[in-house]
């Protein structure tokens, strides 16, 4: 094996057969006797959010995560970057990653923005001399010129997250793990900030993608995971990845997780009684917005609970 | 295969599932560069926009000293003559008592204030309690100042009231508990800062237990005198006393256990040589602290899993 894995080029994420469990309930209600307990199988109050999910990356290949809302992409990602401990298997990761996920972390309020850009890129392992080196690019990036010297707080939200984004972009890691959430600012940086992330992908790093933009994945990725109802389904090129979710989309709605489909099907049914009651008084003008309600009741499905975060 | 990947990421799970302690212990060496720049941070957080700064970590402990003193010193006239000057014997239990003190306080939240810095790197997690600990380390150093110029000024004034000023043997065993407190400190904090995280109440236990833990440690009095108190039953109210008027033996033991006992007699050792037992409580307060810090970890391990899916 030794021999053949020297031929491929070499492997920079690894997962086997990871999986993850979540509570539903509160923690009030959960009891003292099981907070050390080792526990195999889920209880009935947890759910899987991801189970049973393996897949390889070479280094230099990027790889986009599909699924709908809720159904384990952000845990699997933060598994990824290390920030949870996954239940089940492994996931095993060479060399650092530049998370672009909260990137607004580390930074402290109090500090100024100098003194915040060399603590925090200090933080994510990059060196004095490098961030000496960096330095001014980034602040003309991040068009923070005139307040190095001011106290982070102090500077408007926008100019906090192109800074954070501008520091975490300039990181020389191997691996790059994007979080879609990632909200850069108005539409003129946002253009400047994936010129930028176009330009640290260049160079054959290997890149860990959360999104539900299409474009972006096509764009950044050549490789797809397809995550459902925390499984992984499928595994292949970027276009026949996204081929098989825009269909599924279409014939299933959201996949949603057991209980809450149940519930969601009570809803509307309650809905719809509701809606028939009001006609029947008479209060109820049009019938299209009951075809609406409906209409929303399978597209917004509350995330699975306990994740509200994700 | 396992031969090229060398430069393995040793926090979350590898292949053995758990990292072992080994590796994890190997893995806040690596990081031990960070972990400057956290404490870095930290003081810098904390001296910057103050305009006391420094002044402010000088005054607080000095405030409550002068308070300690005036009760107990003044008030309730404190008899032990061993214990004379009585400022300094309370300077030398203080303030490295409220190092253990902070670090109980800030358990609670030293991980929650920290979360987006928690949630977005992969560093080990314990890196955060030692963090803590660590720059507590630092502002305890930084009032020992108050220390030095009471003995000075205590020397100059009037030499009659100082005791056989330094011992030096003495002084050198400061370090040594120097870090056994620290040990005892990081035990302590891998042990609440998950377990407040998942149960908040434990917040309040913690800080009802730290107020406990300053009077049933010798700060305000010495081992030596609370050894002779439980002897000598003369002094003593009728109602204190057992029908056969001996203390039992184990209840002195009971008091010698808590490691802060054996440290807090190292701290008043070198100005009170004579009132303290020096470094004979060493050993349990070592062995003590190192247990805490054992039973600390494998709870924050235990819990490290909880806690992430938590935050």
């Amino acid at each position: 094996m030794g021999t053949s894995a020297a031929a491929s080029p070499p492997v920079a994420i690894e997962a086997h057969e990871l999986g993850i469990r979540f509570r539903r309930n509160r923690i009030r209600n959960r009891q003292w006797r099981h907070l050390f307990r080792k526990q195999k199988g889920a209880a009935s109050s947890e759910f899987w959010a991801l189970r049973d999910v393996s897949f390889t990356i070479p280094e230099g290949e990027a790889v986009g995560v599909v699924g709908a809302n809720g159904q384990g992409k952000s845990t699997l990602l933060k598994l990824v970057a290390g920030t949870l401990i996954p239940d089940e298997g492994w996931v095993q990761l060479n060399g650092g990653v530049a998370p672009l996920v909260n990137i607004s972390g580390g930074f402290k309020g109090d500090l100024t923005v100098r003194d915040n850009i060399y603590i925090v890129a200090g933080l994510h392992g990059m060196l004095k001399p490098a961030v000496d080196e960096r330095f001014e690019g980034l602040i003309d990036f991040a068009e923070v010129g005139d307040f190095v010297d001011t106290p982070f707080r102090h500077l408007s939200s926008g100019m906090k997250t192109r800074i954070a984004f501008a520091l975490i972009t300039s990181l020389d890691e191997p691996t790059v793990i994007i979080d879609e959430t990632l909200s850069v600012g108005d539409r003129s940086f946002k253009k400047k900030a994936y010129e930028r992330l176009d330009q640290m992908l260049a160079g054959g790093k290997t890149v860990f993608l959360v999104s539900h933009s299409e474009q972006q994945l096509q764009r950044l990725c050549t490789r797809g995971l397809y995550l459902r109802r925390g499984k992984l389904v499928s595994d292949g090129p970027i276009e026949e990845i996204l081929q098989r979710y825009n269909a599924d989309r279409e014939t299933e709605g959201h996949p949603g997780w057991h209980g809450e489909r149940k519930k969601a099907r009570r809803q509307r049914r309650r809905r719809k009684r509701q809606a028939e009651r009001l006609k029947a008084a008479g209060l109820l003008p049009t019938e299209d917005d009951v075809i609406d309600e409906e209409g929303e009741g399978l597209e917004d499905l509350p995330a699975a609970p306990g994740r509200a975060n994700s | 295969m396992t031969d090229t990947q060398v430069s393995v990421r040793l926090t979350g799970a590898t292949p053995a599932h758990r990292p072992s302690a080994m590796s994890r212990a190997k893995s806040l060496w690596v990081n031990r560069r960070i972990l400057r720049i956290l404490v870095f941070r930290d003081l810098k957080v904390r001296y910057s926009d103050s305009v006391l700064g420094y002044v402010w970590t000088l005054l607080d402990p000095l405030l409550l000293t002068l308070v300690y003193w005036f009760v107990f010193g003044f008030i309730l006239a404190r008899g032990s003559p061993e214990e004379q000057p009585y400022l300094l014997w309370l300077l030398t239990g203080i303030l490295p008592f409220q190092w253990t003190s902070h670090v109980l306080n800030d358990c609670g939240k030293l991980l929650g204030n920290d979360a987006k810095l928690v949630t977005s790197s992969s560093l080990p997690r314990e890196i955060w309690p030692i963090r803590t600990v660590l720059s507590r380390f630092i502002e305890f150093l930084f009032t020992l100042p108050i220390t030095v110029v009471a003995v000075l000024l205590y020397s100059t004034l009037s030499s009659m009231l100082m005791p056989s000023v330094p011992v030096w043997s003495a002084l050198l065993l400061v370090p040594v508990a120097f870090l056994v407190q620290g040990i005892f400190n990081v035990g302590l904090a891998l042990f609440f800062a998950p377990m407040s995280m998942l149960y908040p109440d434990i917040q309040r236990v913690v800080r009802v237990g730290s107020q406990l833990l300053r009077y049933l440690s010798p700060v305000l009095y010495g081992v030596v005198f609370l050894e002779s108190l439980l002897r000598d039953k003369q002094d003593w109210p009728s109602w204190m006393l057992f029908g056969d008027q001996t203390w039992p033996e184990w209840i002195l033991t009971l008091y010698e256990l808590n490691p802060l006992a054996g440290i807090l007699d190292v701290y008043h050792s070198v100005l009170f040589p004579d009132n303290s037992k020096g470094a004979a409580l060493l050993p349990i307060a070592t062995a003590g602290s190192v247990l805490t810090l054992i039973v600390g970890w494998w709870v924050f391990r235990r819990l490290e899993s909880r806690v992430l899916k938590e935050m």
